[in-house]
């Protein structure tokens, strides 16, 4: 057997194996893009790795106008077909994951609502294992207010059921925000997320309850 | 046996795994011989543990650079099963773990994943989490959940169990492109289970766990029924973008999902294009008769 061509690439994950080796070559690693990361993206990065507990992040963005934080690896690449196949416009793809901070779950939400176009928020993972729901909630409600919005107005849907969701719910009842449970599946999360979603939308909107 | 037991997310899944009912042979942790996690006195080393017991299963959550290391040791000292769930093990690594696991006849499951459950008698890893939220997403009956991702392993149990279907085992086989036990291995072995009547696979973009699969059956049709959910679809048309576990990503069309699941369908698997559709077949009786 002759080989005639190779294709390969360096495991990022073996990367600690040869910095020696690797450091003078500068940055050898293409982004998971393929491309440049976006200023979106970088700051997502940075957010993500303000504390190595848990994942709130893995952003790639996009153009539209609802903004996704989503959970974990499996239930994010659902919910964005989902989403897709409703015809929503998603402004990003992000995963969560782990047990991430409050901090780092605010900084994500402010930053993800930042994006210019953005008018909404979904907020979906599957069934939680070592994910705290409640500090999901904690941390989405501080980061829309940090954004200066209202999460009853922004936020089309909260499912993040499994560990911790009664506190999740009472948290996010606080401010007016009704939670989704588990029998909601994630595809119907995405149906809710993109029927509700638009500036339209807003407009014809009936005024919603109390804060 | 737990190996990296006194770490933080290994010592709070002591505590739910023995909440849950699993029994803990105690745990090891080079340099932390003599310390206590949970009531399970910890090692130096696997060799000081079976002396003292016959652990024939380790879960494994050391750091990646040392999974090597600790999956070898574990086959070296009589561990027959070994759950990995440490995530970004180098895969060179992990191929010397594979090779190393047959010629010890011993079975891995993962790395990268979240665990296992037979509800409702023991789970291995942090799958469902705290035990009430176990109880609650599992429930006992013949369908087998093998998943790709962990999350949607006890999304999909818990799915199941909310239309009455029981599950007689729910596996994450890890998102790593090189795992222990694929689709293909673990549908095999419950052709002959008399638990299990009926299969739900969760797949993603990237690598060959279900065309494995499919070829497997068109070679060797199963008795039982096979229901398949494959997310990802966008990533299609994304070419080389990774998104989230490390097998996930299309490369010049291979791996893409819509040969996955046409390479499914033409070996008799249900494909649900809808999440909800995945109980298409599945009817709430969980008693099997024997030779089903």
């Amino acid at each position: 057997m002759v080989g005639l061509d190779a294709h390969f690439e360096i495991e990022g994950d073996a990367a600690y194996r040869q910095r020696a080796r690797l450091e003078p070559l500068g940055t050898i690693f293409s982004s998971p893009t393929g491309r440049a990361p976006t200023a979106l993206e970088l700051e997502a990065e940075r957010i993500d790795a303000m504390d190595h507990r848990g994942v709130a992040g893995r952003v790639v963005e996009f153009e539209g106008s609802l903004a996704l934080l989503i959970g974990g690896g499996g239930a994010s690449l659902t919910v964005f077909d989902a989403v897709l196949k409703y015809g929503g416009k998603p402004a990003n793809y992000s995963e969560i994951g782990g047990n991430p901070t409050a901090e780092k779950v605010a900084a994500l939400t402010r930053l993800l609502l930042s994006k210019p176009g953005v008018d909404r928020l979904a907020v979906v993972m599957n069934v939680v294992n070592n994910t705290r729901a409640d500090i999901v909630a904690q941390g989405v409600v501080e980061g829309v207010k940090q954004a200066g919005l209202r999460p009853s107005d922004v936020l089309s849907v909260f499912r993040v059921p499994g560990s911790w969701e009664e506190e999740a719910r009472q948290i996010l009842a606080d401010v007016g925000v009704v939670v989704q449970g588990r029998e909601v599946s994630l595809d119907e999360c995405a149906r809710l997320a993109v029927a509700d979603g638009g500036a339209a939308a807003k407009k014809s909107r009936a005024p919603t309850g109390q804060e | 046996m737990v190996q990296g037991i006194t770490g933080r997310e290994a010592s709070a899944m002591v505590q739910d795994m023995l909440d849950y009912g699993s029994r803990i042979v105690r745990g090891v942790t080079p340099g932390k011989g003599g310390q206590v996690v949970h009531g399970q006195p910890v090692y130096d080393t696997v060799a000081q543990l079976q002396r003292d017991h016959a652990a024939t299963i380790s879960v494994i959550s050391v750091p990646a650079p040392a999974v090597l290391d600790a999956a070898l040791e574990a086959f070296a000292h009589g561990i027959k099963l070994c759950l990995i769930m440490s995530e970004r093990v180098p895969r060179l690594d992990a191929s010397r773990i594979m090779l190393a696991a047959s010629r010890c006849g011993c079975q891995v499951i993962g790395p990268n994943s979240l665990g296992l459950i037979r509800p409702h008698q023991a789970k291995l890893g942090t799958i469902g989490g705290r035990v009430d939220n176990v109880r609650r997403s599992f429930m006992s009956g013949s369908t087998a959940v093998l998943s790709r991702s962990g999350g949607m392993t006890t999304e999909i149990a818990s799915f199941l169990t909310s239309h009455g279907i029981g599950q007689s085992i729910a596996i994450g086989i890890g998102g790593d492109p090189i795992v222990g036990a694929n689709f293909s291995e673990l549908v095999a072995l419950l052709e002959t289970d008399r638990t299990t009547s009926s299969v739900v696979i969760y797949g993603e973009p990237g690598g060959t766990a279900e065309e494995d699969l499919a070829r497997m059956l068109v070679q060797c049709p199963s008795r039982l029924r096979i229901n398949a959910f494959l997310s990802g679809r966008f990533v299609d048309d994304l070419q080389g973008v990774r998104f989230g576990h490390a097998a996930v990503i299309v490369e010049q069309g291979r791996g893409s999902v819509q040969v996955k699941k046409e390479a499914l369908r033409q070996a008799g698997v249900f494909v649900a294009e809808r999440f909800d559709d995945l109980l298409e077949g599945l009817s709430p009786v969980s008693a099997v008769k024997a030779g089903d």
